[in-house]
């Protein structure tokens, strides 16, 4: 079982270990993470993460605590309005879990890869929320160059994604044995087994398979240009979400400094979903919402997203679950969360 | 932007303006309660009550966030209110109740009326059940939500429109035979339910009565016919009670071992016929030199539990644990297993594995024993967050003005562990015809107690267009039916129609199905009709194929009840005043019948 957990952790974490085991529990316990911008969603990743007993979390956010702030910001109070946000929040976090080794940083957010690899290297992996386009790029430079995890979320009202660049994942995974085993070789776009094998588990009273996923991630830029989805069926790509080619429309508009409007979108949209062979989804009322709530933040969304941040997280930590791969789709007016392996 | 602007620009002016007005109901204040009542102020609404009965536990704190470790053994509703404080950005209205959701005098029919919506964030089948039939009865929307480990849903119902939570057969716990836990353990958990069910009970809680009794012994439950198997129960618990009675003894921990692991393996080998298809039990062996040698354990060497003890650390913390409680018993008289109770857990862990050693089965670690034996559902902090989000997102759909509209646009969410989704909507079910709790359409009677039963009778029967072949009854008291008429002048106070019970109404021809409910100023319900024979055929052979519950599709014209329409908010005011002075009961809190007069 590895290392074992102090009486104290036991009793404190139990609920969870029954989710996890100690020895999930002891690679949660080691990580060390990097948080960047403390938004609504950065919020609740905070929140999930100290909770579940991460060895140390950095915050790094430069801001000032405004009115928009007072939406999904729970570790914030009226009274902190017009101060600098992290010192605000930073007690309150640590009062939630005195365990978690927490620091912050308020130096203004920037990223310049050869002055700060260095800085990023204490790092096991890295979350930042509603990045621009162009430091998102110029950061998973830095955690590539690294060989950090990178996880990324944006919020526009209800709507929001998540994507993650964990480079490469190789993990076993034990589940019960079924009639038929599972193959070697590829199942989807980025991911392939590449070891089964089987045993009888005296414990469980039952037949288990082990195999092995090797789970291979692009960096940002190359998703945008992936044709991964030409390969879906015809039905499949009439499903895709119109989100999707609306969040890598902005994401390209950013970067080639063209100002976000209804029509420049528009025009974006329509490339996009030609290229991804997903022509038929358009859907202007759902582009108009986004551009109406750019960067707005309500508390369920920033829960469910932070949610499945922090849950894909800590299933890479503990080596229980797939992490996916890579981007999640947060549609909260119909209640639907698609993963696209772009 | 400020606060107040983000909000209207993604809830919409009209939505947002009718969440600042809406008063709601949360029921719990544990894993899902705290995320969704951090969800609710923060998405404005006006006002939040919150009822929560349970205090605070060491455990809560991996997940309920609003909790801290100077808070353990303080009010979780109030606690809760408390936490949130520093956020209420919208000044929303927080009221807490430590109590628990089924004292009808503290929350009684008319309270839930003033609710919008009821938020369950509960962790147990019989209140979500209970709050389900409130529900029925006031034709509230419930938004649905639960969690276990990584799986979650969350989901509205909307009464006698989508299933309800009672249109779902819900699993009833497994249970074994006696004979297994007796005589035949083959897994750990049986050994669990032993040490725990049987031992901890017949030598710590009060309860001295043999489990087994000499005559009218139903077989069945037992598991066994065997007759010498039976008489081997009956004397192996009679000594048990025999041995207790010597509990303030010196070497009591002694005899109890050499009772339970070696006297009575060996009275059960002697069962021949239990072994033919059995690998035999050993009995222990336990004698002075064994035990200097147990003694000598360290409680280093015993540690936290996380790894399986040897069966000489098992005997250690066998005898530590019942000295322990020995010496408790004195004060205490009765003690009651609990998982969170080091001693009783060391013992029940410890019986546990010794006859598991005796019986070669594997031993377990102490942790994994305690998840079995306290019923411990994993819970984490992610998924109660993502659950209550949806719940807090569903309920925005709750303010569209047309009622189809609020349907159409609600799912079930669940998670799934799909590699191409993480949740998976699905639109919501018609309610389960065969549900006995909502195919029997109810509604809330306001009652002047001092008319008679027959005064009743006659607004039953042109209210809803029923004969005089119709039957009263409370619970399995029969008021009236048309062979039994002598009650019809007796006023409705004296045959015990108060506040808070649940009156049933049956139609003894085939037309309808019964209704429960019943007013002199009656709600306007349709009375549901009973599906004709054949349609109940079909259904059945259906549901064996597919599996899963089916749903008659005629349901539209079964019923409807809306309570709102049938009084008008002031009328039953006046109603309610009506009646604070004449005589209300209370109803037993395990009852698990609704009230409906009021
Ligand atoms: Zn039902």
């Amino acid at each position: 079982m590895g290392s074992e957990l102090s009486a104290d952790e036991l009793a404190l974490y139990d609920r969870q270990l029954r989710v996890w085991g100690a020895e999930g529990q002891n690679r949660i316990k080691h990580a060390s993470i990097l948080l960047i911008n403390m938004n609504g969603v950065g919020t609740e990743i905070v929140k999930n993460l100290t909770l579940s007993g991460v060895g140390s979390l950095v915050l790094w956010d430069d801001g000032v605590v405004s009115e928009s702030d007072l939406s999904a910001q729970f570790f914030l109070s009226e009274d902190d309005l017009g101060r600098q946000k992290l010192p605000c929040v930073e007690p309150r976090v640590r009062d939630m879990n005195p365990r978690v080794h927490l620091s912050i940083n308020t130096s203004k957010v920037q990223f310049t890869k050869d002055r700060d690899l260095d800085y990023f290297k204490k790092f096991q992996l890295v979350i930042a929320n509603n990045l621009t386009a162009l430091q998102l790029l110029e950061l998973n430079e830095i955690t590539r160059a690294l060989e950090i995890s990178l996880h990324v979320t944006s919020t526009h009202g209800l709507y929001g994604f998540m994507f993650n660049d964990l480079i490469v994942d190789i993990t076993t995974y034990t589940r019960k044995k079924m009639p038929v085993s599972r193959k070697i070789g590829a199942f989807s776009a980025n991911r392939e087994i590449t070891k089964v094998t089987s045993n009888f588990d005296k414990d469980k009273n039952e037949a288990v398979e082990h195999f092995t996923v090797k789970s291979t991630f692009k960096k940002f830029i190359d998703t945008l240009q992936s044709k991964n989805l030409t390969t879906l069926t015809k039905r499949q790509r009439k499903n895709v979400s119109p989100l999707l080619p609306i969040f890598i429309s902005i994401a390209e508009l950013e970067l080639t400094n063209v100002e976000l409007t209804v029509e420049s979108l528009k025009q974006k949209v329509s490339d996009i979903t030609t290229r991804l062979g997903i022509n038929d989804i358009t859907d202007e009322t759902i582009s108009a919402k986004v551009l109406n709530s750019l960067h707005v933040e309500i508390s369920p969304v920033a829960a469910i997203l932070g949610g499945a941040l922090a849950q894909d997280v800590i299933n890479m930590l503990s080596k229980k679950e797939q992490p996916i791969n890579n981007w999640l789709i947060l549609n909260g007016d119909n209640f639907t969360m698609p993963i696209y392996e772009l | 932007m400020s606060r107040v602007e983000g909000l209207k620009c993604v809830l919409g002016d009209d939505t947002y303006r009718k969440i600042r007005n809406a008063k709601v109901l949360l029921v719990g204040a544990g894993g899902i309660g705290c995320e969704l009542l951090k969800d609710l102020i923060l998405l404005g609404y006006s006002e939040v009550h919150v009822v929560d009965l349970d205090t605070i536990d060491l455990s809560n704190l991996n997940r309920q966030f609003l909790f801290r470790h100077k808070d353990i053994k303080q009010p979780k509703a109030s606690t809760a209110v408390n936490a949130v404080q520093s956020f209420n950005f919208f000044k929303t209205k927080l009221v807490p109740y430590q109590a628990s959701i089924y004292e009808t005098d503290l929350f009684p029919m008319s309270w839930f009326e003033q609710f919008d919506l009821i938020f369950n964030a509960l962790d147990n089948i019989q209140a979500r059940s209970y709050i389900n039939k409130v529900a029925l009865l006031l034709n509230k929307t419930v938004m649905e939500s639960g969690t276990t480990g990584t799986n979650g849903q969350a989901q509205p119902t909307f009464p006698y429109h989508t299933e309800c939570y009672d249109c779902l057969h819900r699993e009833t716990p497994k249970t074994f035979p006696v004979c297994t836990i007796r005589s035949t353990p083959s897994q750990p958990v049986h050994c669990i339910h032993w040490a725990k069910s049987f031992l901890f009970t017949s030598l710590f809680s009060e309860d001295d009565e043999p489990v087994v009794q000499p005559e009218g012994k139903d077989t069945g439950e037992l598991g066994t016919d065997n007759q010498q198997e039976i008489a081997n129960l009956i004397s192996e618990n009679n000594e048990l009670v025999e041995l207790k009675r010597s509990i303030a003894s010196e070497d009591f921990v002694d005899k109890v071992i050499a009772k339970v692991f070696t006297k009575d393996i060996e009275n059960l080998l002697k069962i021949s016929d239990l072994w033919k298809t059995r690998k035999q039990p050993t009995p222990l062996e336990y004698n002075n030199q064994i035990k200097e040698k147990v003694l000598k354990i360290s409680k280093e060497e015993i540690g936290t539990g996380q790894r399986e003890w040897t069966l000489e650390q098992n005997l250690k913390v066998f005898i530590d644990s019942t000295l322990a409680l020995q010496k408790r018993i004195a004060i205490e008289k009765e003690i009651e297993f609990d998982k969170d109770d080091e001693d009783t857990l060391n013992f029940v862990a410890s019986a546990t594995n010794i006859r598991s050693h005796i019986f070669s089965i594997p031993l377990k670690a102490k942790f994994d024993i305690k998840s079995i034996a306290g019923n411990i559902i994993p819970a984490i902090a992610t998924t109660n967050a993502i659950i209550a989000g949806f719940s807090a997102l569903l309920s925005l759909k709750q303010f569209d003005e047309s009622y189809e509209n609020r349907i159409q646009n609600s799912k079930a969410v669940f998670t799934v562990s799909n590699s191409d989704k993480f949740v998976s909507p699905s639109m919501l079910q018609s309610p389960n015809p065969k549900c006995a709790t909502c195919s029997a359409v109810r509604g809330v009677a306001h009652f002047d107690t001092s008319k008679t039963l027959n005064d009743l009778l006659g607004a039953l029967q042109s209210t809803y267009g029923l004969d005089e072949e119709i039957s009263l009854s409370l619970g399995s008291n029969l008021l009236y039916d048309i062979d039994f008429d002598d009650n019809v002048e007796k006023t409705l106070k004296e045959m015990g129609i108060v506040d808070g019970v649940l009156l049933n109404v049956a139609d003894e021809t085939d037309k309808y199905q019964s209704v429960k409910g019943g007013d002199l100023k009656l709600p306007d319900i349709k009375m549901a009709e009973k599906p004709p024979v054949e349609e109940k055929e079909e259904n059945d052979q259906d549901d064996e194929e597919d599996g899963v519950e089916l749903i008659n599709d005629n349901d539209d014209d079964l019923l409807i009840v809306d309570v709102k329409e049938a009084t008008s908010p002031d009328k039953r005011k006046a109603k309610a005043q009506d009646y604070d002075d004449t005589h209300v009961t209370k109803k037993p809190k395990t009852d698990s019948e609704i009230e409906i007069v009021e």
